[in-house]
C-alpha cells in the first residue's frame, strides 16, 4: 500500500524533471516547443455562436437551489443513533428490576390473555398493591430508623442527667 | 452605482450570467468556443462533431450555472463539461480513436512534396501532429490543456478527473514518449527522408464506420 510518504516523494521527484535520457530532447527544450508551437486546428464554423446563443435562448437556465436532500447524509447520525441505543440498553439491562419468582413460574404456564389466567391477574395485582405500599410507606420506612436512634439518644441524655443529678452532694 | 469592470474575469461574467445576464454569458461564449472547438476536435478529427460538442457543452454549462461555484476556475469547469461530453460522445457513436503509444516506422509516411513540407515546417512546428500521432487519447489531453490552455497541474487533474500525481506521471510519459517519436522523426527527416507522423486527419464530415472485413 502506498503511503503518504511515498506518493509525495514521487511527486516531487516529477516536479524536480530528471534529465532526460541520451538521445531524447531536453524537456525544457520541448515545454519551449510546445508552447511556441501553433497547432494546425480548424476554426469553428461561422454560425456557431449565434447557433449557441438561439439554443441558449430557448432552454431555461437551472434555478439556484438550496442544498438537495441526500439519504446519505442520514447515514452517519442513523449509525450513531443506533450504536447509542444499544450502548444505552446494555447499561439498562444490568440494572433492570428482578423479575418475581412467582411472576417468571406462572409465566411458563401462561397461555392466552392476562385477564384470561387467573394466577397471573393474581400476581399483576399482588405486584401493584406491593408497588403502591411501598409508594406509601417509603418515606415513613426511611424516617423510622432515624426517630428510634433520636428517641434512644433522648432517653440517654435523660438517665444522664439523673445521674448526675443524683451523684451531686 | 458602480461601473462594470472593462475586463472582467470569467468567474466574474459566470456570476453575472447566473443572476441572469445573456450579455455576459454572450461574453463567455465568445472566449470560450474557439477554445473548446480547438481542444475536442482533436478527440473527434471532425469539425462537425466537434461543432456540435461545443454547442452542447456550452448550452448545458448555461443550464448547470446554478450548481457552479465562482470562487473555482469557470475554464476548469467548462473544460470537464467538454470532456464528459466526449466520453458520450464516444460511447454512443463507437468511434474512439485510440492510439499506441509509441510510434514505430511504420507509422511514418512520407509527404509527397518535400518542399512543401519544408514550407509548412517553417510555418508552423510539427511537435502537435507529432504528438497527436504518437500520444494516446489522455495523454494527448493532458498535453493540450497544460500547454495550449494553460491550466495547472489541479486543474487539469479535475478536468481529466485524476489525482495531481497521476496527472504529474501522465505529462511525464507523454513529453518522454513525445521526446522519442520527434528524435526518430528528425533522424528521417535529417536521412533525406522527410516523413511526419500519420494522424488521422480532421475531416469536415462525419466519417463512416469502417467496414468490418472478416
Amino acid at each position: 500500500m502506498k503511503t503518504w510518504w511515498t506518493q509525495y516523494r514521487r511527486s516531487r521527484q516529477l516536479d524536480e524533471a530528471p534529465a532526460p535520457s541520451a538521445g531524447r530532447e531536453p524537456l525544457e527544450q520541448l515545454d519551449a516547443r510546445l508552447r511556441r508551437a501553433r497547432p494546425a486546428t480548424p476554426l469553428p464554423p461561422p454560425g456557431l455562436h449565434d447557433a449557441i446563443l438561439r439554443r441558449v435562448r430557448r432552454v431555461e437556465p437551472a434555478r439556484e437551489v438550496g442544498p438537495s436532500f441526500n439519504p446519505w447524509r442520514l447515514a452517519f447520525p442513523a449509525l450513531a443513533g443506533a450504536c447509542g441505543l444499544v450502548v444505552l440498553g446494555l447499561v439498562i439491562w444490568p440494572s433492570r428490576p428482578p423479575v418475581s419468582p412467582v411472576v417468571v413460574a406462572n409465566a411458563s404456564a401462561w397461555s392466552g390473555s392476562p385477564a384470561a389466567d387467573p394466577l397471573l391477574s393474581q400476581a399483576g395485582t399482588a405486584t401493584l398493591s406491593a408497588g403502591r405500599r411501598a409508594a406509601s410507606e417509603a418515606p415513613a420506612a426511611v424516617l423510622a430508623p432515624l426517630e428510634r436512634e433520636m428517641a434512644l439518644f433522648e432517653s440517654d441524655l435523660r438517665q444522664a442527667a439523673q445521674l448526675a443529678m443524683a451523684s451531686l452532694p | 452605482m458602480t461601473a462594470p469592470a472593462p475586463n472582467p474575469t470569467d468567474e466574474e461574467l459566470a456570476r453575472q450570467a447566473r443572476a441572469g445576464s445573456l450579455v455576459a454569458f454572450d461574453e463567455l461564449v465568445a472566449r470560450f468556443e474557439v477554445r473548446l472547438f480547438r481542444f475536442l476536435v482533436q478527440g473527434t478529427r471532425n469539425e462537425t462533431d466537434a461543432a456540435e460538442l461545443t454547442q452542447d457543452t456550452l448550452v448545458t454549462a448555461y443550464q448547470k450555472l446554478a450548481g457552479y461555484d465562482p470562487a473555482r476556475s469557470f475554464a476548469t469547469w467548462v473544460f470537464t463539461i467538454a470532456r464528459r461530453k466526449q466520453i458520450d460522445f464516444f460511447r454512443h457513436h463507437g468511434v474512439r480513436r485510440d492510439h499506441a503509444l509509441g510510434i514505430t516506422a511504420d507509422d511514418l509516411v512520407d509527404e509527397a512534396d518535400p518542399g512543401r513540407l519544408a514550407e509548412q515546417a517553417e510555418e508552423r512546428d510539427r511537435v502537435w501532429d507529432c504528438a497527436r500521432a504518437s500520444l494516446a487519447e489522455l495523454p494527448f489531453q493532458a498535453l493540450w490543456l497544460k500547454y495550449n490552455e494553460d491550466l495547472s497541474v489541479e486543474q487539469i487533474a479535475a478536468v481529466l478527473g485524476r489525482t495531481t500525481i497521476h496527472v504529474k506521471v501522465i505529462l511525464f510519459r507523454a513529453r518522454a514518449t513525445l521526446a522519442t517519436a520527434l528524435a526518430r522523426w528528425e533522424r528521417a527527416a535529417d536521412s533525406g527522408r522527410p516523413a511526419v507522423p500519420a494522424a488521422p486527419p480532421i475531416t469536415a464530415r462525419r466519417m463512416a464506420p469502417p467496414a468490418l472485413t472478416l
